[in-house]
């Protein structure tokens, strides 16, 4: 049902003060445009921060050891104590919540000599399974496996920048021999973290790690490990487990169920949610803003129409003279603020999707290093919902100019004195 | 055709001002009345009743057998689209459609096809002589042009009646004789016409003369010159 008339129409109304309905639809496009702008920003920040985190699993959290600040069963406070990997198995078999523990060494700061370089980085005692919590991206060879661990080898998997300290650029490091703790060890693979937002005890590309078991052996500690990382079940969320966990630890350690401090923990699932809580702040925040800014533009069309609808008295009471029906003028003021607002917000939809495309392409795709900034574009059912507002807006506008409108009696035609 | 009986009509604008006190009048189909009075006199009230543009306080308003009263807006709309043609003192014209727009406009709103209702429209332009002026804006045309584009606009949905307020009151003499000629012209086709005017000459133009005299009828005189 096209109505050329109607459209004609709304043409001549909005084109015969062409200033004034520039600068008014100028106030809709910049709302729909700086939605657009944020909610292109908001995204890129909340993407940037994910792909800094994404592939850990996030269902984990770490727990550490502190001397204890509670006397308990007779053993006096601030007493030093340690975890054991008899710890971890006992873990594993009396939680069936939880997917699988990771034990962690943490080795001190070492120098390292491969030929006549050297350099001095931290050392990490690690497991195999940290691979499976946190993927590794190996630039050469392989991570550590559990044949490492088994038979104690003397073998390392160099972070990235420790790699391109001791070696020629583009040298292929694999079997080659690097000297710490006097001892020599094989390269197996240098790793780059995937995920540079999550670390611990320092990045992945800046540390060596060897199988726990050398450390262990090195420092002739036993089975003792220092971080024992908790992956829960898939089903199950790490919140619920974190103080299964610390209860069965303590129980085993004689630690005082009360004690805080002498058992902490990090859960990483509690970090995630919230920056998942932040984020989504974020989103409402702009949301809030950006409407608000788009209400400013919607005023300001609902009063241009009910301008026009002034000028247009005598018009609008000659046509209702002639048979126009109420319903008829108030779907016509409706449709011009409606055309007034739509246009002017999709030119503002699609002026602030080019905006940051040419963001993406020129600025954010050229930055290096750590990037906190990825993908600043808008979903594609944040631009629906942008343009089924835009469209609201423009019926919003239009009711009040359409009411006063229907105030204008075919009478008003007939009064000379107008 | 046009039947009014102890019609009433109150303004309460400030101080009650009773303009129309118990009028009554009948107009038959095919007459060309002229209602004249001083100002103030209820005349273009009585019009507007007519005209089903303004309510009345009581009495009853018949306009072809039916009853006029208490419509809603939409109704009273669909009357005046169906039964009466306007024709202003300030023609009225929608200045930015040119003048077949202009006669088309009632029948865009009974909501007739836009071919058929422009070819209809062309007919009646043609009726006035406009017809090579189709495409002109009212701003295009000359105040006789103008009033005869708005003759048009009243027949085109073929009303009832014609009703008139003032329509040679912008005109000079000359223009004003033309278009009582092209109205007397409508009404020996058979079409009832009402029309208010201050101006004796052009009332004289009429075949009835209607007098009003403080809201109610003063005289009504037959005018045998009218139909010539």
């Amino acid at each position: 049902m096209f109505d050329l008339d109607s459209w004609q129409e709304i043409w001549i109304t909005i084109t015969r003060n062409k200033r004034r309905s520039l600068l008014t639809a100028f106030g809709v496009f910049w709302g729909i445009f700086m939605l657009v702008i944020m909610l292109g920003a908001g995204k890129g920040l909340s993407e940037g921060i994910a792909s800094d985190t994404q592939g850990f699993s996030e269902n984990s959290a770490f727990f550490y050891t502190n001397n204890t600040s509670e006397p308990y069963k007779g053993f006096r406070k601030g007493r030093y104590w340690e975890m054991h990997e008899t710890d971890l198995d006992v873990l594993e078999a009396q939680i069936k919540d939880i997917k699988y523990t990771v034990p962690f060494l943490m080795g001190p700061s070492v120098n390292v000599a491969h030929s006549d370089k050297t350099t001095s980085c931290r050392t990490k005692g690690m497991s195999p399974l940290y691979e499976k919590m946190l993927p590794q991206h190996m630039l050469y060879g392989r991570y550590l496996n559990q044949i490492d661990v088994n038979e104690r080898r003397k073998v390392c998997v160099v972070g990235r920048k420790v790699y391109e300290e001791l070696f020629k650029a583009n040298e292929n490091p694999l079997g080659q021999y690097i000297k710490m703790f006097n001892i020599n060890f094989q390269i197996i693979g240098i790793a780059e973290p995937t995920v540079s937002g999550v670390n611990i005890n320092g990045r992945d590309d800046e540390v060596i790690a060897v199988p726990y078991t050398v450390l262990q052996q090195i420092y002739n500690s036993g089975d003792v490990v220092h971080l024992v990382g908790v992956v829960a079940q898939d089903n199950v969320r790490m919140s619920q487990l974190e103080d299964q966990v610390k209860t069965l630890l303590k129980t085993r350690h004689n630690i005082s169920p009360t004690d805080e401090f002498a058992m902490e923990s990090i859960n990483i699932e509690k970090i995630f949610n919230r920056f998942k809580m932040l984020f989504t702040g974020i989103s409402v925040l702009i949301w809030i803003v950006g409407l608000g800014t788009l209400l400013a533009g919607v005023v300001g069309v609902s009063n241009i129409i009910m301008v026009t609808v002034r000028e247009r008295t005598k018009e609008i009471g000659v046509r209702r003279a002639i048979g126009a029906k109420p319903l008829a003028i108030m779907i016509q003021i409706i449709k011009e603020s409606t055309t007034l607002t739509v246009l002017a917000g999709f030119f503002g939809l699609a002026f602030g999707v080019l905006i940051l495309d040419l963001v993406d392409r020129f600025i954010v795709s050229n930055m290096t290093g750590d990037v906190f900034f990825k993908n600043p574009q808008i979903e594609f059912t944040s631009a629906v919902a942008a343009a089924l507002v835009i469209i609201l807006c423009g019926i919003m506008a239009g009711i009040l100019p359409a009411y006063r409108a229907l105030q204008i009696k075919a009478i008003d035609a007939i009064r000379e004195e107008d | 055709m046009i039947k009014l009986q102890g019609i009433n009509k109150t303004y309460n604008n400030g101080a009650p001002l009773h303009v129309l006190k118990g009028l009554n009048l009948e107009i038959q189909t095919g007459e060309f009345a002229a209602i004249m009075g001083s100002s103030g006199s209820g005349k273009s009230t009585l019009l507007n009743i007519m005209g089903i543009l303004d309510d009345y306080d009581s009495g009853d308003y018949y306009l072809n057998d039916v009853l006029i009263k208490d419509l809603s807006e939409k109704d009273s709309a669909v009357y005046r689209n169906k039964l009466i043609g306007f024709v202003f003192q300030s023609f009225n014209l929608v200045s930015f459609k040119n003048a077949l727009e202009n006669v088309a406009l009632p029948l865009y709103y009974q909501g007739m096809k836009r071919s058929r209702r422009n070819k209809v429209a062309m007919e009646y332009l043609d009726r006035v002589g406009l017809a090579e002026w189709a495409n002109h804006l009212p701003s295009e045309l000359s105040g006789g042009q103008k009033q005869r584009v708005a003759i048009a606009r009243s027949l085109v949905a073929n009303p009832r009646i014609i009703l008139a307020d003032e329509p040679t009151g912008a005109l000079d003499s000359q223009t004003s004789i033309e278009v009582m000629q092209l109205l007397q012209e409508v009404n020996r086709d058979g079409m009832t016409i009402v029309m208010v005017t201050h101006d004796p000459e052009m009332a004289a133009m009429s075949q009835k003369i209607i007098k009003i005299r403080d809201g109610i009828i003063g005289s009504i005189d037959h005018n045998h010159n009218g139909k010539a």
